[in-house]
């Protein structure tokens, strides 16, 4: 383990730190309220001559994505930021970028979706994002927004991968809250992700392996070239699991695609994301001290989904509450419910599912209302009602 | 002019129907690989080059959207010759030359 | 359990209410201690009333919420006390300190049915002869730290001269100091 510096960061700050660090060869990006900070420090961070990163400004942000699935072709590192309805229009970008198999790391500060405009945390963003065959992670605290950033080139750029990798801190909550961040020495994240971009051979764009990327491809070839993204999607699983064992060794924070909090002997439980979990945790230690027996489980990596991971977490456990933080109109279950479902679907011993939709558009949801998802789970399950969707935090 | 043959692996991708496995990644596709993709039949009117009026400008050269303009030296001089192979018959090269060298004709395909 | 500190900082636009939970919570760090702190943000603009929160604590903790149930309400301008209700949610007994210029009584009139501890600091006084400027946020935590210790004094004037470097910070110092000493209960 190495020793850390300490610093008092914002959940944004701290990305900007983290890629300052990395160094990347290319930054395009665009501002969006709550990411701005992001590009703005790094901004700073270029005219202060303290990274060699290239820094694009474009007029969009399906010009940044377009930018950098460019440079990222060339070999390049590549870093951008974005949040809600910046994220919604690189969208069509976004497949370019992991049908090219291009390693680009992407920080999502989880906005609301306009209309109403709101500029507070959500993460609907970057759930509608989750089949855009991109890696996809969630980061609760400030510490986890910056070794998030790090990992996420490492688990990208590993030759097998070559998918890029997209990251959500809340918007405001998590990306302008201060809090302590135990940064790694600038050297340390050198070592973790060497210098360059292992460059796999025939996937460059450069004057000395000339090549056509994205080109046009139909019922020919279109379908192997998407089961490739599934299988690489499939390995990124494992390469996860070892980046982040590898980073827990060198940062001492243990990390872990799926974090399991006090389950071990759990009859009710939380499913959640992002910042919410800290706040299920906190309850959690409330109900405990008064002696129930309930855990949580936080899920970092969406994905590729741990559904065997997240299984053997739950086995046994009565009924699972589902914190999501992210809309979903007309649908059976809240979004991260029904990827729950299909993941416990058929296996034995597996908990009845309640989906809570919650906290949108920074809405806050509170200590006593999850207390109060745990009553209501509790009847439920007494019930014998095995899933239900429903709101919570909102006025009738 | 000079013979343009597909790499041999890459021939094989098209002959062989490489899987998902075999397949280079991200559909990146090395260079030369459209040699094999012929799409000289795909018009009925082709730009002959007047060899004689040519004056070498390049014009046609950089505007033709195949590649299908080759520049040949004829006598010590640069002139512009098309690879009916791959012309796709559109045109732009007989708008661009400066000197009309470039003659828009009608071509009948035999089919034997 | 170890107890988390809330704090609310209830100021206006411009006075620097989100600076001060800033280099509160830095100041927290710099002891070891872990901190959530931010601004509560909307459509704020100078001189329209915002609030911002520090949550403090020695040990690791997971909340993530806005401060709904204060231990300690900071009210930088006085102006507020008839506008915004600054005692929202203060938890029983908590602790009020406010910048007020007139005799502590007429402060108490305000909170009159409210269980709490009032202290008052002439914060615009001190901050207008130390610093020449109304900018009484800093002046603000240095009676802060006096009435509740969430941070050493030292600590906080030296996020506070790292933020403000050279005569600034000097005098944000010493107005912080005079405030320790000259806050009222
Ligand atoms: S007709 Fe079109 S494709 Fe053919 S040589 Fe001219 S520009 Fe090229
Ligand atoms: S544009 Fe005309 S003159 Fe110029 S190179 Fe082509 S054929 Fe020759």
């Amino acid at each position: 383990m190495i020793n850390p510096i300490v610093k008092g960061m914002t959940g944004d700050e701290a990305v900007a730190w983290a890629a300052k660090q990395i160094n990347p060869d290319v930054i395009a990006a665009y501002p969006i309220t709550p990411q701005t900070i992001i590009v703005e420090r790094f901004s700073d961070y270029v005219n202060d001559g303290l990274v060699d990163t290239s820094y694009i400004p474009v007029e969009s942000e399906h010009s940044a994505m377009s930018a950098c699935v460019g440079a990222s072709a060339t070999g390049a590192r590549v870093f951008t930021a974005t949040a809600s309805a910046g994220l919604a229009l690189m969208y069509e970008i976004l497949y370019v970028a992991s049908g090219m198999r291009l390693p680009i790391v992407l920080a999502v500060a989880n906005r609301a979706f306009s209309a109403p405009i709101n500029i507070h945390g959500e993460c609907t963003d970057q759930m509608v994002c989750r089949d855009a065959s991109w890696i996809s992670l969630f980061g609760e605290t400030a510490q986890e927004a910056y070794d998030e950033t790090i990992m996420s080139f490492k688990i990208g750029e590993n030759p097998e991968i070559m998918l890029p990798t997209m990251f959500g801190i809340e918007g405001f909550i998590v990306t302008h809250a201060l809090e302590r961040v135990d940064t790694l020495p600038d050297k340390a994240v050198k070592d973790f992700l060497g210098d360059k971009r292992v460059i796999p051979p025939c996937c460059t764009f450069n004057p000395f392996a000339v090549g056509t990327f994205g080109s046009l491809v139909l019922q020919d070839n279109y379908m192997e070239l998407k089961r490739q993204q599934e299988e690489a999607m499939h390995k990124a699983y494992y390469v996860t699991k070892n980046v982040m064992a590898e980073f827990s060794e060198i940062s001492g924070r243990n990390y872990e695609i799926i974090e399991k909090y006090k389950l071990e002997d759990a009859e009710y439980a939380f499913v959640s994301y992002g910042a919410t979990a800290g706040n299920a945790k906190a309850v959690v230690d409330r109900l405990r001290e008064k002696g129930e027996k309930v855990g949580t489980l936080k899920i970092r990596l969406y994905r590729p989904y741990p559904a065997s991971d997240i299984y053997e977490a739950l086995k046994g456990i009565k009924a699972v509450s589902v914190l999501d933080r992210s809309a979903t109109f007309g649908s059976p279950a809240t979004i991260a419910q029904g990827d729950l479902a299909a993941a416990l679907y058929g296996k034995e011993d597996v908990p009845t599912l309640h989906g809570y939709i919650n906290g949108l558009g920074g809405r806050v949801l509170l200590l006593p209302e999850i207390e109060q998802i745990y009553e209501q789970s509790k009847n439920y399950h007494e019930e014998g009602k095995a899933l239900t969707q429903d709101w919570i935090g909102y006025r009738r | 002019m000079k013979k343009k043959e597909i790499p041999i692996d890459i021939q094989n991708w098209h002959i062989n129907k490489w899987g998902t496995e075999k397949l280079p990644i991200g559909g990146a596709v090395p260079f030369h690989s459209s040699y094999g993709y012929k799409t000289g039949n795909w018009s009925a009117r082709k730009p002959f080059v007047d060899q004689e009026k040519c004056t070498g400008c390049l014009n046609c050269f950089y505007y033709c959207p195949d590649s299908a303009i080759e520049m040949q030296e004829i006598d010590g001089k640069y002139v512009a010759e098309c690879d009916f192979n791959y012309c796709k018959g559109c045109g732009i090269c007989v708008q661009h030359c400066p000197v009309n060298a470039i003659e828009w004709t009608k071509v009948r395909w035999h089919t034997k | 359990m170890v107890k988390i500190v809330d704090v609310r900082i209830n100021g206006r636009g411009g006075q620097g209410a989100v600076t001060a939970s800033r280099l509160l919570a830095e100041a927290a760090i710099l002891e070891g201690q872990y901190v959530h702190a931010f601004p509560n943000f909307g459509p704020e603009r100078a001189g329209a009333p915002v609030t911002s929160f520090s949550r403090i604590c020695s040990e690791p903790f997971t909340e993530k919420t806005e401060v709904y149930n204060p231990d300690i309400v900071v009210v930088i301008d006085s102006s507020l006390l008839g506008e915004v209700q600054v005692v929202e949610g203060l938890k029983l007994g908590g602790t009020i300190i406010c910048n007020y210029e007139g005799k502590i009584e007429s402060l108490k009139y305000y909170f009159e049915e409210v269980d709490s501890k009032i202290y008052k600091i002439s914060g615009t006084r001190i901050a207008r002869e130390e610093l020449g400027i109304n900018k009484p946020n800093m002046v603000m935590l240095g009676a802060l730290l006096k009435v509740a210790p969430v941070v050493k004094l030292e600590s906080l004037i030296k996020v506070t001269k790292e933020r403000f470097k050279g005569v600034i910070g000097e005098k944000n110092a010493k107005a912080m100091k005079r405030a320790y000493n000259e806050v009222e209960l």
